[in-house]
């Protein structure tokens, strides 16, 4: 009798053989050399025909059952734009403005309830922590609000 | 007498202030982020690397030792105490550490965990003082194609041995391969799936790749589970008093503690297997042989002793390839040999040699490191308890922020960031579809390192594939590979076999 095909896992076959597709497309856009001498897309050829190879077995695999954990789309949402949110910001408005919206978004991810006390004490901490360990100390070319957004008088 | 010579020159170097200060500090923070579940040594030392780039490499080093087996003792404090795992390796000591701690012997159990753990350790780093320089004369010997070889053996042990899918785990090692080729081709100034970015003309950043795929990731399934709920402390009594064990109970537990060592020091130095499988091979051996097994998991102090003594046993046992080989056996020292190689130290079986004071100042340093942890675990209970109740909402944006500015140090460049929030989707994604992230680092440490090799292999047998056959080393290492590639396979196959047609 047939298995049932698990649709997700095979979509999932199917992006790491494409992957490796993409990967011998670049090795043999480079130069392959020869035996004696490889050249730089020589290992990348390689490997991308490894991955296919691997994707392909990957298919044949039978799936355990586990047990699905929760998926959590709004964490990673929001914990993938507060980086996003602090390198955008770190070098235009500065460390503390990005450090707090990079907070402020952790913070929405999170399931449980957060009292702006809270929020505003892990914050203030975080500048601290900024300025003194990483600006004040390790000398990162940072500033705590960027002196361009100032307003000129 | 050579070996007394080279343990004092260790002395020489791990006696200095600034070393001892720095394996304090390592030990401490180790110890603080191992108790704290979630967080794990594999972070913490990434987001540490960049913290030690000013530092002397030895002392950085010792640093980030002092984190990874800090984190094995800390980890072991809230297994007992909480019965929540810091580090996946001391979840077995929490099947009976916890029942010890509700029957209010915290105190004792806690003792034990300390005892055993420094037992373990220092045993173990005798094996590797004895081993590692020994493993390190016989690989000098190795030429190019043997060197292949064993990085060969290394990742398909690493993904076959360590259990889960090994299919999985090797697709996870060919993607960190193919991530460690990234950036500038050494040979021909060629650029290799840079796309156009010169940020990536050095390679994608190792503390990117570490921090996206463990600390984000991790974070983020984290907040989908339900908070800990720091109330279920079993601290009562932590008096000095309490913890002492009777006689009849060190009678009772020094033979468990060195059975649960040897099974670390054999453990730990196996590629891809780590203190976690020497300890729960530990658990599993003590309750095989002791005379009335019903009464592992309801609080048998060997059932601490033991994986105790084997997980810290094996932590300083997998120092003896990435010592003597360069290379890592798992996933914290893939991250300590990409310290080495950013400290521009050349890991390799040259690395005793060319490096005595080093190799020999590190080994001391681990056991000072873990006399430290001795004294400074017990009467810091108080305030480990206090700081592993923090909730994961105070905790996540703190850990969150470390990760940023962390990748950002690295270059002072926020392209490291975005590359961090890259690594951490995926991270995530990959981790919800089985795929653990460990190996991706292993193989991307390892990447460049085996291409060279490849290159120089073929340059020097002229192009011909079969020297790696030729020579006798590299065809056992490369047969011994094939056969752990093969072994998983043996039951399908078996089962096919017996199916009869019709």
């Amino acid at each position: 009798m047939l298995r049932k095909r698990n649709v997700a896992h095979d979509a999932f076959c199917i992006v790491i053989i494409g992957f490796g597709l993409f990967v011998i497309y670049g090795g043999i856009e480079l130069s392959i050399g020869t035996m004696r001498r490889i050249g730089p897309g020589f290992f990348p050829l390689g490997l991308g025909g490894l991955m296919v190879l691997l994707g392909i077995g990957l298919l044949f695999e039978r799936q355990e059952e586990t047990e699905e954990d929760t998926r959590n789309l709004r964490g990673l949402f929001c914990v993938s734009l507060a980086l996003a949110s602090f390198a955008g910001l770190l070098e235009t408005i500065g460390l503390f403005p990005a450090t707090m919206a990079m907070v402020l978004l952790v913070v929405a991810a999170e399931p449980d309830r957060i009292t702006p006390l809270t929020v505003a004490g892990i914050i203030a901490g975080l500048w601290a922590v900024g300025y003194f360990l990483f600006v004040a100390v390790l000398r990162l070319p940072l500033e705590p609000v960027s002196s361009d957004i100032w307003p000129v008088f | 007498m050579e070996l007394l010579s080279n343990i004092a020159l260790g002395f020489e170097t791990a006696f200095t202030a600034e070393a001892l200060f720095y394996c304090f500090l390592g030990c401490c923070i180790g110890t603080f982020v191992g108790a704290l579940p979630g967080i794990g040594p594999m972070v913490t030392i990434s987001v540490a690397l960049p913290l030690t780039f000013g530092l002397d490499p030895t002392v950085a080093l010792i640093m980030l030792a002092g984190i990874f087996y800090g984190a094995q003792y800390g980890g072991s404090i809230s297994s007992i105490l909480l019965n929540l795992p810091g580090t996946a390796s001391t979840a077995v000591t929490a099947l009976d550490g916890y029942p010890l701690a509700q029957s209010g012997r915290a105190g004792f159990a806690l003792f034990i965990n300390a005892v055993a753990s420094f037992c373990g350790s220092s045993i173990s780093i005798l094996v590797v003082m004895a081993f590692a320089p020994a493993i390190a004369e016989i690989a000098l010997r190795f030429n190019s194609t043997e060197y292949f070889a064993v990085m060969v053996l290394g990742l398909v042990a690493a993904c076959t041995i360590g259990g889960g899918s090994p299919l999985k785990s090797l697709i996870m090692v060919v993607f960190g391969l193919i991530l460690g080729i990234v950036g500038m081709d050494i040979n021909s100034g060629a650029m290799r799936y840079t796309f156009g970015f010169l940020e990536l003309t050095d390679g994608i950043s190792l503390i990117s790749v570490a921090m996206g795929m463990f600390g984000v990731a991790e974070i983020v399934r984290k907040m989908a589970s339900p908070s800990t709920d720091g109330s279920r402390s079993m601290v009562r009594d932590l008096s000095l008093g309490s913890m002492l064990p009777s006689r009849k109970d060190l009678s009772r537990l020094w033979l468990p503690t060195l059975r649960g060592t040897a099974v670390g020091s054999m453990i730990g130095a196996l590629p891809g297997a780590g203190p976690t499988v020497a300890a729960f091979m530990a658990y599993a051996t003590e309750k095989k042989i002791a005379r009335d097994p019903a009464r592992f998991g309801r609080g048998a102090p060997e059932g601490v002793a033991a994986p105790e003594a084997a997980n810290n046993a094996a932590v300083q046992a997998a120092f003896i390839p990435t010592l003597s080989l360069g290379i890592p056996g798992d996933v914290v020292m893939a991250i300590l040999l990409g310290a080495m190689i950013m400290h521009g130290v050349v890991p390799g079986p040259q690395f005793i040699s060319n490096e005595p004071a080093m190799f020999w100042g590190l080994l001391v340093s681990f056991w000072l490191g873990n006399l430290i942890l001795l004294f400074l675990n017990l009467p810091l209970i108080g305030l480990l308890v206090k700081i592993i109740t923090v909730p994961g909402r105070i905790l996540h944006p703190v850990v969150i922020f470390f990760i940023c500015l962390g990748s950002y140090s690295v270059a002072n460049n926020v392209f490291d960031v975005f590359v961090t929030l890259i690594f951490g989707m995926l991270g995530y994604l990959l981790m919800r579809r089985g795929f653990h992230p460990a190996p991706v680092l292993l193989g991307f440490i390892l990447g460049p390192m085996m291409e060279e090799n490849l290159r120089r292999s073929l340059v020097i047998a002229r192009g011909d594939p079969s020297v790696f056959l030729e020579r006798p080393a590299s065809a056992v290492m490369l047969g011994l590979a094939v056969l752990l590639i093969l072994l998983p396979l043996r039951k399908p196959v078996i089962r096919m076999l017996n199916r009869k047609p019709g």
